[in-house]
């Protein structure tokens, strides 16, 4: 049976109907014109359409056809839809993607059940279904399908690798997209925290009470010459657990078995120590029901040493900035083709390396010693520990128009950062050295340290080397680098086209990352550490809720404006043969 | 007469006031005539000397100059001629096509024609075609009081022609004022118009829409002459075919035209009564400015 979504459109384009008879009986009519003769005129060909009264009547082919391409579009416009099925029943289903669905009981994960028992729900009745992750944060999976093969690809893309699972703003965004018209169904391996009382919920649990022991803290950096390596094991159990832990800090190296015994409910820290290295560390405990905490890998974190250039004229200034500079522990370089970073009190330079970015001292010569108050941009990196008061800044009234203000006093700008093409960055400070106190006081090694420190951060490479499951990282790349290969811990490895700009991508598996390009490569390890999802005491298995009352149905329809579209489109087709034809017999 | 009729007349004596009639040389006969001829004549009034050439009259020679100089000599006297103009206008229906200006047109270049003729000295008669040719009742005198002018006739001046052939004067210069829309074979009827004529002009008055058909569409046809009709689909391969068509009659006028020494000119109606410039007639040297 066809429904129509828009009829009252469909019924007002049927007014074109009639002015198509109208303007197709104005165009038949013959229009009386005396001439001076006949006799030119008598090669040419008389009309079929039209003559007599009666010949009048005859509408021709093309009229036809005509008014079938109106029809179709007035029927493809009113969108037609064709009920094909029995009434189903709209379902959005919710699934945990927190990383506790993959604990074993029974030689089957929660997800595997879980899976089983939609499979099962889907057999059993008509479902028009819809599919909600509910990770971190909840995420549509695709549109509303009634095809099992399409529900079966949905739930193939569940990996269950999200730290945590936030399961109310899920069901939120449900009821956002199905405006409490759909059933909804939550997956998930515990019970809720309040009762259900929505009739069209329903809460289907799939976990196991069980005890687990992992891993829930881990942290690796240098200390001199030596790497430490430090370690939370957490035992979520009402007893006493006696264990072995597995040790190897060089992946060619035997692994070290030692015995580890944690008490109930306790967390055990243990602390390692090489001589510096490169090697990937890895350890991990005896298999138990929960696999993805039971093992770590740290790799260790990298060395970003700066470039730093004082091209200072001023004597008592370049002092100061060289003192500040030893003092964030960072090395002053003399190579003035590669730097990172260089002080200058130049009006303009240094600009070359594209790469390098430039602290410049500028001082006019009005200048005035200002004791604030100072306007700082507390969002802004380089005023992170900065206590302005008491200061006296030294300052020229001279307007800078360009970048973005960071300290001010009044509407003077002292400090102002300033984004210029690609990866190059500038600071200028409006800073008369010798009617300024800032040099003396705390803020002076501070602030040279974070702008050091913010430099850091942009050098090539991760801000951090050993991350947790499921974060968002951001690789800084050197200029004029076109693609890098991403290899994954479970093999894949892909490559990404750059373009010069750093790119992000989102940890979705434990273990080690691997970034390279040209001839470098980067480690990124990254490790299940959560002691909410560790803990697998709550889990439950339940099924909650009743969808008996709930009557909700939905029908399913196929859509049939694209039919009427090509049907129009054929029969404009042989309009145009038609007229063509017609045209060449004329002519 | 009808009073439209003579409004255009009357405005085409008034245009024909600017222009003087160009007589080809052979419609100048007669020994008497009222107007001086351009070559040597045989008037009693002296007009110049110049050396003999073969083929002069041997009487016109100066005998005392070719006594005095040795050399002959020719004197001239001035030649006196009569030289007249017919003027013949098509009097079938379809020189007065509604909706056009081909009546107005015909009928102020009959009179502009006759006008110019008066201004040249040259005597005229009009003529019109219609159940054969006949004289326009007062043709020879002013247009004011013509009579017998009307476009009823459902031939064509063929057809006249063959009823009742006209007595035009010899050597006269003859003008036919038609759109020449009929189905004939134009050299036949040109050896009988041209027939002991000093020359021919066939003006040929078309209207806008004769040349350029502005209709479209479904349409049905009347012959305005023969009251037949005829019903097609107009469209721009039908407006080409009828331009071909009509190109093709053309030319087979011009064609029978060269053949017998007429002198073809067309002349939109609806262009020409704007301003009564008429350059088509002063290219071929009918008319010249006074």
């Amino acid at each position: 049976m066809i429904s129509f979504t828009y009829p009252v459109i469909a019924l007002f384009s049927l007014i074109t109907i009639p002015a198509l008879f109208a303007v197709y009986l104005f165009r038949s009519k013959f229009q009386k014109v005396y001439v001076s003769s006949l006799m030119l005129w008598q090669n040419q060909k008389k009309t079929s359409k039209g003559g007599s009264k009666l010949r009048k009547i005859k509408t021709p082919l093309i009229f036809f056809i005509e008014l079938l391409i109106f029809i179709c579009i007035v029927l493809a416009v009113s969108r037609p839809l064709f009920r094909i099925r029995k009434q189903v029943k709209p379902l959005i289903i919710i699934l945990d993607d927190s990383v506790s669905m993959q604990a074993i009981k029974d030689n089957m994960t929660s997800q595997h059940l879980a899976i089983q028992a939609i499979l099962n729900e889907i057999d059993k009745d008509s479902y028009a279904a819809r599919f909600i992750l509910a990770g971190k944060e909840p995420q549509v999976l695709g549109p509303m399908t009634t095809k099992k093969q399409k529900i079966k690809q949905y739930l193939s893309s569940w990996k269950c690798n999200s730290p945590t699972s936030n399961i109310g703003k899920a069901i939120a965004l449900a009821h956002e997209l199905g405006k409490k018209n759909e059933l909804k169904l939550i997956i998930t391996d515990h019970l809720p925290e309040q009762t259900l009382k929505n009739s069209d919920l329903q809460w289907w649990a799939f976990g196991t009470k069980q005890s687990n022991i992992g891993f829930t803290a881990a942290k690796r950096f240098r200390t001199g010459t030596k790497d430490k390596y430090f370690f939370e094991i957490s035992n979520f159990s009402d007893k006493d657990i006696n264990t072995y832990i597995y040790i190897q800090k060089d992946p060619s190296s035997k692994p070290q078995k030692r015995q580890l015994k944690i008490k109930s409910n306790q967390k055990k820290h243990l602390t390692l120590e090489s001589p510096v290295n490169q090697n990937i560390f890895h350890t991990w405990l005896e298999k138990d029901s929960f696999l993805v905490d039971n093992e770590i890998f740290l790799v260790p974190e990298e060395l970003k040493k700066l470039c730093i250039l004082n091209d200072i004229k001023h004597p008592k200034l370049r002092e100061s900035v060289k003192r500040a500079v030893k003092a964030a522990k960072s090395d002053l370089t003399n190579n003035k083709d590669l730097y990172d970073i260089v002080f200058t009190d130049k009006i303009i330079g240094h600009t070359k390396s594209p790469s390098s970015w430039v602290v410049r001292f500028l001082s006019g010569n009005k200048t005035k010693g200002y004791i604030g108050p100072f306007v700082t941009d507390t969002s802004h990196p380089l005023t992170e520990g900065l206590l302005m008061e008491s200061v006296i800044w030294g300052a020229s009234n001279k307007t800078i128009t360009s970048g973005l203000p960071v300290i001010t006093a009044g509407n003077i700008l002292l400090l102002i950062d300033v984004h210029s093409y690609g990866k190059r960055r500038e600071f200028i400070l409006n800073l008369d050295f010798d009617k300024s106190t800032l040099q003396n006081s705390i803020n002076w090694p501070i602030l040279i340290w974070n702008m050091l420190d913010l430099r850091k951060k942009h050098l090539p490479g991760f801000l951090n080397n050993n991350v947790n499951l499921a974060t968002d990282v951001t690789f800084k790349l050197p200029k004029s680098i076109k693609e890098v290969k991403i290899t994954e811990p479970v093999g894949s490895i892909s490559t990404i086209k750059t373009n010069d700009a750093d790119f992000n991508f989102n940890t979705k598996y434990t273990g080690i990352y691997k970034i390279s390009y040209n001839d470098k490569t980067f480690l990124l390890a990254s490790n299940f550490l959560s002691n909410m999802e560790s803990d697998l005491r709550g889990l439950e298995t339940n099924r909650l809720g009743n969808w008996s009352d709930a009557k909700i149905i939905k029908q399913d329809y196929i859509d049939l404006t694209w039919l009427f579209i090509l049907i129009s489109l054929g029969l404009l087709s042989v309009h145009i043969l038609l007229l063509s034809s017609k045209k060449r017999d004329r002519s | 007469m009808d009073k439209k009729y003579c409004q255009f007349l009357s405005n085409g004596e008034s245009k024909g006031a600017r222009y003087s009639l160009n007589m080809p040389q052979k419609a100048f006969s007669g020994g008497i005539g009222i107007r001086n001829g351009n070559h040597p004549g045989s008037s009693l009034e002296f007009k110049d000397f110049r050396d003999y050439q073969p083929g002069d009259d041997l009487r016109q020679i100066d005998w005392s100059a070719y006594a005095r100089s040795n050399k002959l000599i020719i004197k001239m006297f001035q030649d006196e001629v009569s030289p007249h103009l017919d003027v013949v206008i098509d009097g079938s229906c379809s020189m007065s096509l509604e909706n056009t200006k081909k009546l107005e047109c015909s009928l102020g270049l009959l009179s502009l024609l006759t006008t110019s003729a008066e201004n040249a000295k040259c005597t005229y008669k009009t003529w019109i075609a219609s159940d054969g040719i006949k004289p326009v009742i007062n043709g020879s005198l002013r247009q004011d009081i013509w009579e017998g002018i009307d476009f009823q006739y459902t031939g064509n001046p063929e057809e006249s022609l063959e009823k009742m052939p006209p007595k035009w004067r010899s050597n006269g210069m003859r003008i036919l004022i038609s759109d020449l829309l009929w189905m004939s074979d134009p050299y036949q009827f040109l050896c009988r118009f041209s027939e002991n004529a000093a020359a021919v002009i066939i003006i040929q008055v078309m209207a806008r829409t004769d040349i350029q058909p502005f209709i479209h569409g479904n349409t049905r046809l009347f012959d305005c002459e023969e009251g037949t009709d005829m019903e097609i689909f107009i469209d721009d391969s039908a407006k080409q075919l009828y331009k071909d068509t009509l190109a093709r009659h053309q030319e087979n006028w011009i064609y029978a035209c060269r053949k017998t020494g007429a002198i073809h000119a067309m002349i939109i109606a609806e262009e020409t009564v704007t301003n009564w410039h008429l350059p088509e007639l002063e290219q071929i040297e009918l008319l010249g400015a006074l």
